[in-house]
């Protein structure tokens, strides 16, 4: 078994949790994170010594990977805590909302999935996001377009009520 | 929707969090296992140029070996001319022929376009290496190919690193050490070698050994040479079927004979791949309109050979990228691959990974 690239071990230890966090977001399950990392990690090991920036390479890759994986399933429910059963807390009432939040996520199909979290977690803009997936702008457009419409009348938001005045998303 | 984007992000920051924080090593070696797994299956498939394989011979003095000190005197040079493919004669050794001693060594005498020529003993001895001479051909590119050790020979940790050097002293092997098959360890499995193969160019008249540390009094080297397609004996190389899933391929559909070819549209980015999955064959390869050498060296291999890719044994999911192939595609870059059958055993498939439109021609 070959050794790794120099500097490769040293980026996995600086920035693999950071990789791990993306991954996470994308596949919604830790061992599936950790394989999908590996994946891409693997893929940018032949031309490591290549890259002038191997964090954006290998997370276009995940994303990429993950985009085009058809083997994954669709999670239709994630796993999560137990909702707080004191309503009217801040905090509580923030964990509520992003539980909610992630529960709907994990209904979306993987493609869309994969333009939102590009999009709300790593701040992406279009072409951005149609870059990493290889995909055009206008699918992009399609699946962020169905991707909202679909959280919008989602059963884990419509759920959850606010006492605050709408907001409404970008 | 009644949340802001904020929320969204929050949200997603949150959940991020639950990933677990695990150890980088772990990540690493993870890594390295699905590295050596995709190598090993490109190299069973469309191996590179072998020439040389080293043995380990003598580690524990199991009394077969004679000990010597100087290296024996090679043997002319033989001259690969078309033909009926000329039988290896015996070389130097306690007494068995080449047959013999390479199946004690678990060397082929045929492997991916090449066939041993004869088997040498050189002297390990730590220090700058033993010089080992290589037989001439006509101008074919001649390869150094390294046996590695089973994953059992590699926990007893016999597995000495060799670096190996051409004429002009250069490195053959920059990316890293070589290693060895240990045959004298009897808790080794024998033919349990995999292939490591290494390219020089055809005018290298010799090649250096160089052990870092001294493990025998000698190392026994089989050499290669290459043969031509037409003279290669596939009667007698057993089929080396595999059997492997790629993921996100669009294929173009079984194609069959050498009246067919494949055409693909892709839009390029630097994850787009060109797939194979064919018998022993020959095909030619253009990438927008341009003949396209798909192996990572310029010079001639058993792989790519005079403009031609050639499958030795069938291969599963070979794989090579398409961005910087022959350094014409960029990023951003429409490309139009063609692969076109030359001689092939049987029906083939051709995919991108990543593409926008295939099709069969």
């Amino acid at each position: 078994m070959k050794r790794e690239p120099e500097g490769f071990s040293d980026f996995v230890a600086a920035r693999g949790l950071p990789l791990r966090r993306t991954a996470m977001l994308l596949t919604q399950d830790a061992h599936l994170a950790e394989d999908l990392v590996q994946t891409a990690l693997a893929k940018a090991w032949p031309r490591w010594h290549k890259l002038d920036a191997p964090e954006a390479y290998v997370r276009t890759v995940m994303a990429h990977q993950f985009y085009r994986d058809r083997r994954r399933r669709w999670v239709g429910e994630t796993p999560t805590e137990t909702l707080p059963d004191q309503p009217g807390d801040d905090a509580a009432s923030r964990i509520a909302i992003q539980d909610s939040l992630i529960r709907a996520l994990s209904t979306l199909p993987q493609k869309q999935r994969a333009v939102i979290v590009l999009r709300f977690f790593h701040d992406f803009d279009e072409q951005q996001i149609a870059t990493a997936l290889g995909i055009s702008r206008g699918t992009v457009k399609s699946h962020a377009s169905r991707a909202m419409a679909a959280l919008r009348v989602s059963d884990h938001l419509t759920d959850q009520s606010t006492d605050d005045s709408e907001r409404s998303p970008r | 929707m009644t949340h802001s984007t904020r929320d969204v992000h929050d949200a997603l920051s949150a959940y991020a969090d639950t990933a677990p924080d695990l150890s980088s090593q772990a990540t690493v070696d993870g890594v390295a296992s699905k590295v050596s797994h995709t190598r090993h299956v490109r190299a069973a498939g469309a191996a590179a140029v072998l020439a040389l394989i080293v043995a380990v011979g003598t580690v524990w003095g199991t009394g077969i070996f004679r000990s010597e000190q100087t290296m024996p005197a090679p043997h002319p040079p033989t001259t690969i001319t078309s033909g009926p493919v000329p039988t290896p004669a015996p070389t130097d050794g306690p007494g068995p022929g080449l047959a013999q001693n390479a199946q004690r060594l678990g060397l082929p005498l045929h492997v991916d376009g090449l066939a041993l020529k004869e088997i040498r003993r050189v002297p390990t001895a730590a220090g700058p290496g033993q010089t080992i001479s290589l037989p001439s051909t006509t101008g074919e590119v001649l390869g150094v190919a390294l046996g590695c050790p089973t994953s059992v020979a590699s926990q007893r940790r016999v597995t000495p690193d060799f670096h190996v050097y051409d004429t002009a002293g250069k490195d053959v092997r920059p990316n890293g050490a070589v290693c060895f098959r240990v045959t004298a360890d009897l808790a080794a499995e024998p033919g349990g070698m995999s292939m490591d193969l290494l390219l020089v160019p055809g005018k290298t008249t010799s090649v250096r050994v160089s052990p870092s540390i001294r493990f025998g009094a000698s190392a026994e080297v089989g050499l290669y040479v290459p043969v031509p397609w037409s003279e290669y004996p596939f009667d007698q190389v057993p089929l080396r079927p595999r059997r492997v899933t790629i993921d996100g391929v669009r294929w173009g559909g079984p194609i069959s004979g050498t009246t067919g070819g494949f055409t693909a549209a892709a839009t390029e980015n630097p994850l787009e791949a060109l797939v194979l999955n064919a018998p022993r064959g020959r095909f030619r390869l253009t990438i927008n309109g341009r003949p396209w050498n798909p192996c990572p060296r310029p010079e001639s291999t058993t792989t790519c050979r005079n403009g031609e890719l050639i499958f030795w044994q069938p291969v599963e999911g070979w794989t090579v990228d398409l961005l910087g192939a022959d350094g014409t595609v960029n990023l951003g870059q429409q490309v139009t691959i063609r692969v076109t059958a030359i001689e092939v055993d049987g029906s083939w498939t051709a995919g991108i990974r990543a593409g926008e439109s295939i099709g069969p021609t």
